[in-house]
């Protein structure tokens, strides 16, 4: 519901095209009743999530769906997810710049925005997901840096603060206070960081030689890739909403850029998961059993649901008559949809495929699914989280909501004069 | 100094002594096993494989594999399971450990580690085991030690101790003398996953 | 259940291991060395609390008499560890024994004294808590009163087998107040058809066939037959695997793909039930293709010795002259040499087969007759009747013929089968052919006893005031004799019983027997246990018994050549007392003080049962045993012990070919007229319900065996946690082809049922068992079915020869629920 509120609530939209209704551009607060009941909405969800966490944290993670030999669930899922989200919207914003080419429109600050939102949220999940949150400390204290966990923390970190700099600093640009020249600096920098981020959480899996579904080199670049199909579909979404709204107005033809850079995004995205099923299936050993179980094993609603949503996507963004704003938006969504889903294959894939493939004792802590026996632990999915992590998951991307419709009420993230002239050109 | 296990699986009637010793001797909590004893056969536990008369059935009694180039240790961000250099055991500390289960992902020997998933309750109301058996904390994770607090005392792991088979055998395989380093030099063995590359110092010979 | 979390005491510890721990943290950081170094130090240190540890010997009826070390820490007994014997491979030990203190720390463990809620009904779980003082005045109160009404015989002494420990188990001090009352005391029926059918030849009484387990280090070949020894005797398992390891071949012949089978060299599936035909027509082959052992049937044999045809009797001796009471009176053989009979050992030249006239009468010599016997049983109808086919029924001759040794681990498997004697028997006569007997390396494995030391049971039993128990029915009639109050047609009230380390209900066929004929017969039923099982939920009252390890005993080792010591290692919790208080409580209050004076401990009775001779030659004390642990018996040091090796234990030494004078294992006033002359000579006789010709058959198409599980031993450990946590719930497996018909896949739940009752749970498909067979690991109670028991299958008759318990001869059907 919140992530609605924040990014998606746009979905049925309606409006015709080049709503120039104009917010105000000033540093003062934008006022609308809808962003307040948004705020106190996310606010209200992001306490219940908390006290949903505290509830995990004192009764036990026996509460989650997660067990020994499915050790990761939602949270994790939604981290990877949350992390592709956040990347979209900082390469949006700082690819242009750094090459020095035409850009979106005055989207770059609410694509920062949103980045920020998404990335707090990707560190949520990873906190709640902690056994010992308290413990936290000791990441700083006693850092293995040798751990892709800890490499992952060491950058989603840098590149929060990073995204928060940048953000002050296209701020300041506009007012004139940092150079053009130090911004191109600055991102090729957060480009670089965003890369790093997704490369980095790919690596989290793909470095792992224990889990067939994970262990590939292509897992990096395809994160990367992931991430922009979902974080273009992420900033078009918010930008459609904004526009909606009146918090900003944009020309269309940075809406229909947008649209095909997306459907490239996502046929790249194709591209690689191709790659991957073929290289898995084709020596028809293990990996075989991986492409099975997506094609048409337990995961494959996921599967499909991703491969045509993001086909339908990558249909709509480049057939010039589909580019209608509404299927524009049903487009990002499919790809939003279609990533979120493939990051469910690829994080219960992980566990589906039990590397021994012996039968033991079975306890309360050994699988979700470990009352029914083993063959049925396995016949469905091998893990479906409980209503407290659907609760607790609500929470963190409630307080991502909150955290971009803070900045979108209190900070001024509408197009700046400089680039409003640019785009008026 | 690299401890290791020898499984001989001719031996091993999967009777799950080196189990339950373990779990006595380590205080384990309930449902917490360290050392499973898994049937290589049909769909369920002690349930063999194909047609009957020609049905087969082996035991693998898997713990932690105390792997030369253990995947968790690299993982684990904060440290709390490492490799003693000394001894080849794997530890994991649990007063350090944050609960992120980074190393259960990596272990490719699901299941050996395990994580408390509530607060660990022991269905007797007394401690039981080796005076000096390790702590269980909720949220953290755990697993075979390979009794280094009996190892420090220069006893033998209990699993070893226990085996009616006598189908355990425990030593320095850096020792080309040892019991354990003989084994495997007379016998064809098998390591669990190893292609995974991981260079697991439990060997099973049969 | 205790929901409590324990932190260890040593706060130490914990401290220390936060500092190790960040030690060892920065060390790995930093790619250095931490240290076990300081691991060790700081547990040697810190260690709070003082560990001791004194010795036991598990006393469970899986027969293997572990030795255990018991490690107490502030008084209580933190783990059990195995305890050395003098030859290490007979250290031993399993997940039952090591997890024993999970019996006695239990939460379902029986705390108090308990007496049924007055007015609530037997098996309802109403208990109230009274004093020991009140429990004892009413047993005592109760058990006068009976006896003097209905006479003593009407209260029923129940032993069962949960301990064998000398003084607090089976045949200890229970006895002796059994003695003193005059209690009726049923004929026990476990595993006895066994012993039954081998004495048949080796003479060897009900148990004593076996020899000692480490004897199959010398044998060429194991035969398994219809045994499973992965699972129920694992420590004699040891050594068998060790004999493979050497070379041994092993070789399994059992219904079911057993543990054992999947481990053995070679499996031969047959029909259950079938195996005396088996052994049969092998050894009638043997002999028609004169492949049998000459010089072990001329020299050790009874082969020579004459059997008159009139009466079917040996030709003895006193047949011919006064033979005193107590003198030896050999039989007579045909001396070639001189064409006339001679006292065997006399003979030059003994007659080993031939038909002869003595005085007028015919006589046969015993081999002739077996082989007369024998010419029925043919290798091609075995084929048919037990399913192995003709070239792997040859190979299995070729394996007793040309084995150098050949041991067969018998047990009692073919045991629980209404022919399971006759099975043994032919066994046993294949065996005695192929001289496969008596000599190292040959001859039947199981469970091994100690011959050597006789204790002396009298003085333990007999004490002052001793009337005696009255066995006058074996334990499968006590329904029908407590439903009539009658026996053999004079009364006979049953009115009060008394479940000593027994759980009857459970382990005693035809539960709805027990259930609904013996319960409502009695007025009073005293149960002593340590646990809630079957029998005590439906007793009258309760007391709580010590463990293994809260009270001092010793066990004269089955299976092992030891008599092993068990010290007392704590208290017995809560207000466990054991059996020698018991008794003592009991008996003193009934009014036998001198049976029983105050003055009576467990030194006063071990003491007496340790004054034999045997004792003496052995020097087996109290002292020694308290000091040692444990005391060597083997005969021959170093030498296992094998049965027969200098001679059979049989009237005349050798092996016996012909019995002469075969008995009914108990005499409860049955026809033995009828089949006497039957006996003589072994025969295959049918089971009563699994043989295919049966009339249950036609009705219930699917066999149901109880099997012996690695989880409990009967039903003992029915409750342990830990095991629980291991196998959790009743699971009854069956074949995938009878699955399939009924529609049935692993997990579902079924009914399982015959005429006489049934049970519901949970079902999985096992290919170890061929189609028409099923099994379940047997020793779950009543409440841990969804519905039923499946101690409500089996029947409630017996062969009335061997007496025994047939347990396996059941057919059931199968429906989903």
């Amino acid at each position: 519901m919140t992530d609605m509120t924040s990014a998606a609530a746009a979905a049925p939209i309606n409006v015709s095209q080049n709503t120039q209704q104009q917010g105000k551009k000033s540093s003062t607060p934008w006022k609308s009743t809808g962003l307040t009941v948004g705020i106190i909405v996310c606010g209200i969800l992001t306490i219940a999530g908390i006290a949903l966490w505290a509830m995990q944290l004192s009764g036990g993670m026996i509460q989650t769906g997660m067990r020994n030999l499915d050790s990761w669930g939602l949270y994790i899922t939604f981290f990877m997810f949350f992390v592709g989200l956040s990347a979209g919207g900082l390469i949006i914003s700082s690819v242009p710049k750094a090459f020095g080419i035409k850009g979106f429109g005055g989207i770059s600050k609410v694509a920062i925005m949103s980045s920020i939102a998404c990335t707090i949220a990707a560190i949520g999940f990873v906190v709640v997901d902690l056994g010992q949150p308290t413990r936290i400390w000791e990441l700083f204290v006693f850092s293995n840096i040798g751990s892709p966990l800890m490499w992952d923390i060491i950058v989603l970190g840098t590149y929060l603060i990073l995204s928060c700099f940048y953000l002050w600093a296209q701020m300041a640009n506009e007012r004139g206070k940092v150079s053009d020249k130090a911004l191109r600096i600055l991102s090729v920098i957060a480009l670089l960081c965003a890369v790093m981020v997704h490369s980095v959480t790919a690596w989290i899996f793909g470095l792992q030689q224990g889990r067939e579904m994970w262990h590939t080199a292509l897992l990096g670049p395809w994160f990367v890739s992931s991430a922009l199909v979902c974080g273009t579909a992420l900033v078009i979404c918010v930008v459609e909403a904004l526009r909606k709204v009146g918090y900003l107005s944009l020309d269309q033809a940075y809406i229909v850029k947008l649209a095909k850079l997306l459907g490239a995004f996502v046929c790249v995205d194709l591209y690689f998961f191709a790659c991957d099923l073929l290289t898995e299936g084709f020596p028809g050993a293990h990996g075989a059993d991986v492409v099975s179980m997506l094609v048409s094993g337990q995961l494959a609603p996921f599967f499909w649901i991703e491969v045509v949503g993001c086909a339908v996507c990558a249909l709509i963004c480049f057939t010039p008559k589909l580019r209608t704003n509404p299927l524009i938006v049903i487009a990002s969504l499919l790809a939003i949809v279609g990533i979120l889903c493939k990051r469910i294959q690829l994080l219960v894939g992980g566990f589906q495929l039990p590397n021994l493939d012996y039968v033991g004792v079975l306890s309360p802590q050994t699988i979700t699914n470990w009352e029914s026996g083993w063959a049925d632990a396995y016949a469905g999915m091998v893990y479906w989280p409980t209503p407290l992590e659907f609760g607790v998951m609500l929470g963190v991307v409630a307080l991502a909501g909150l955290i971009f419709l803070l900045g979108i009420k209190f900070l001024a993230l509408q197009p700046g004069d400089k680039i409003q002239a640019e785009s008026e050109k | 100094m690299n401890y290791g296990f020898v499984i001989d699986q001719e031996r091993c009637i999967g009777c799950h002594t080196c189990a339950v010793a373990c779990k006595i001797e380590n205080n384990l909590p309930d449902n917490v096993w360290w050392n499973r004893i898994l049937t290589d056969g049909g769909a369920e536990m002690d349930i063999p494989a194909g047609e009957f008369p020609n049905t087969t059935i082996e035991y693998v009694p898997v713990n932690c594999q105390h792997c030369e180039n253990p995947a968790c240790t690299k993982v684990c961000p904060v440290g709390a399971t490492y490799k003693d250099e000394e001894t080849g055991i794997v530890h994991q500390d649990v007063d350090k450990c944050i609960g992120c289960r980074m190393c259960m992902s990596a272990c490719p020997y699901t299941g050996v580690r395990s994580f408390n998933w509530e607060e660990p309750t022991h269905v007797l109301d007394m401690n039981i085991g080796g005076v000096d058996a390790p702590e269980h904390q909720k949220h953290t994770v755990e697993k075979c030690t390979m009794c280094s607090h009996r190892v420090a005392k220069g006893e033998e792991p209990a699993c070893v101790e226990a085996c009616p088979a006598r189908a355990r055998f425990w030593g320095d395989l850096d020792d080309p003398n040892s019991e354990v380093s003989q084994l495997i030099k007379k016998r064809s063995f098998k390591q669990l996953l190893a292609d995974e590359g991981t260079k697991p110092s439990i060997y099973y010979v049969g | 259940m205790s929901e409590s979390t324990v932190t260890r005491p040593g706060i130490t510890r914990r401290s220390f291991l936060k500092a190790t721990g960040a030690v060892a943290g920065v060390a790995a950081v930093a790619g250095g060395t931490s240290s076990l170094v300081a691991f060790a130090d700081g547990e040697a240190s810190n260690s709070s609390a003082e560990e001791t540890i004194c010795y036991g010997v598990c006393r469970s009826n899986c027969m293997q008499s572990c030795r255990y070390a018991a490690h107490v820490v502030d008084g209580k007994l933190v783990k059990l560890t195995p305890a050395e014997y003098a030859e290490d491979l007979y250290r031993g030990s399993c997940l039952r024994g090591m997890s024993y203190m999970h019996r006695i720390y239990s939460p379902h463990r029986i705390k108090y004294p308990m007496r049924r809620v007055e007015g609530t009904e037997r098996g309802a779980g109403e208990w109230e808590r009274i004093s020991w003082d009140d429990a004892i005045a009413e047993i005592a109160e109760k058990l006068s009163s009976i006896s003097q009404e209905y006479g003593p015989k009407s209260i029923v002494f129940d032993f069962g087998t949960g301990n064998y420990g000398e003084i607090q188990g089976q045949t200890g001090i229970f006895n002796r107040l059994g003695g003193v009352i005059g209690a009726s005391k049923p004929a026990g029926m476990n595993d006895l058809a066994t012993g039954y059918g081998i004495d048949r030849v080796l003479g060897t009484g009900l148990m004593y066939f076996a020899n000692e387990a480490k004897s199959v280090l010398d044998s060429s070949h194991i035969v398994v037959w219809g045994s499973n020894p992965v699972h129920s005797t694992p420590q004699n398992w040891r050594w068998m695997q060790r004999a493979k390891e050497q070379g041994t071949k092993i070789i399994v012949v059992d219904p079911v793909k057993s543990a054992t089978a999947h481990k053995a060299d070679v499996y031969v599936p047959i029909k259950a039930t079938t195996d005396g035909y088996l052994a049969l027509a092998m050894a009638n082959y043997i002999l028609e293709n004169d492949l049998q052992d000459n010089e072990f049937i001329a020299a050790r044999s009874t082969a020579p010795l004459l059997v008159r045809r009139d009466t079917g009797m040996l030709l003895h001796k006193s047949d011919y002259a006064e033979v005193a009471e107590g003198e030896e009176n050999p039989a007579y053989v045909w001396d070639n040499a001189t064409g006339a009979i001679a006292l065997y050992g006399e003979a030059t030249d003994p007659a080993l087969e031939g038909t002869f006239e003595v005085d007028g009468v015919t006589v046969d010599t015993s081999y002739t007759l077996l082989k007369q016997q024998l010419a029925d049983y043919s290798i091609s109808e075995a084929q048919r009747i037990t399913g192995v086919p003709e070239e792997t029924i040859l190979e299995l001759v070729d394996v007793f013929t040309k084995g150098d040794a050949v041991s067969v681990n018998i047990s009692f498997g073919m045991d629980h089968y209404m022919n399971g004697y006759q099975s043994c028997w032919a066994i046993a006569i294949l065996m005695a052919l192929t001289g496969n007997l008596g000599r190292d390396g040959a001859g039947f494995t199981g469970i091994f006893l100690n011959t050597a030391l006789a204790l002396n049971m009298k003085a333990l039993w007999a004490a002052p005031g001793f009337v005696g128990m009255t066995t006058a029915f074996p334990m499968t009639m006590l329904h029908e004799v407590a439903e009539t109050q009658k026996f053999n047609g004079e009364d006979y009230p049953i009115k009060a019983m008394v479940s000593i380390i027994s759980n009857a209900v459970s382990n005693w066929p035809s539960q709805n027997n027990f259930l609904e004929k013996i319960l409502p017969a009695l007025d009073f039923y005293l149960a002593m246990d340590m646990e809630m099982n079957d029998t005590v939920r439906y007793a009258d009252m309760v007391l709580p018994v010590a463990s293994f390890y809260e009270h001092e005993d010793f066990r004269k080792a089955h299976n092992l050549p030891y008599i092993v010591h068990q010290s007392k290692a704590i208290d017995p919790l809560y207000e466990a007392k054991d059996d020698v208080e018991i008794c003592g409580l009991i008996g003193r209050a009934m009014g036998f003080e001198e049976a029983f004076p105050e003055s009576n401990t467990f030194e006063t009775y071990a003491n007496l049962l340790l004054s034999s001779e045997a004792c003496e030659k052995f020097n087996v004390t109290l002292d020694r045993l308290r000091e040692e642990g444990y005391i060597d018996l083997s005969l021959l040091p170093g030498k296992p012990g094998i049965v027969g090796r200098t001679k059979f234990t049989t009237e005349s030494g050798l092996a016996q070919l012909y019995t002469e004078k075969p008995a009914p294992r108990v005499n409860y006033g049955q026809d033995v007229k009828e089949r006497f002359a039957k006996e003589h000579l072994v025969y295959y006789q049918p089971s009563a319900e699994v043989c295919e010709e049966s009339e249950a058959a036609q009705k219930f198409p699917i066999i149901f065996i109880q099997e012996h599980s690695r989880w409990r031993t009967h039903s003992q450990w029915f409750n342990s946690p830990v095991l629980r946590e291991l196998d959790p719930e009743p699971i009854y497996k069956m074949s995938p082809e009878d699955a399939q018909e009924r529609g049935i896949e692993s997990g579902d739940i079924v009914e399982v049922f015959n005429d006489r009752g049934h049970m519901v749970l949970k079902c999985v498909i096992d290919p170890s068992l061929p189609q028409g067979m099923s099994r379940m690991p047997k020793g779950w109670q009543r409440e841990q079915f969804i519905e039923g028991g499946y101690q409500e299958l089996t029947y409630p008759t017996h062969d009335e020869w061997a007496v025994a318990f047939n347990f396996y001869d059941t057919r059931v059907d199968v429906k989903k629920r």
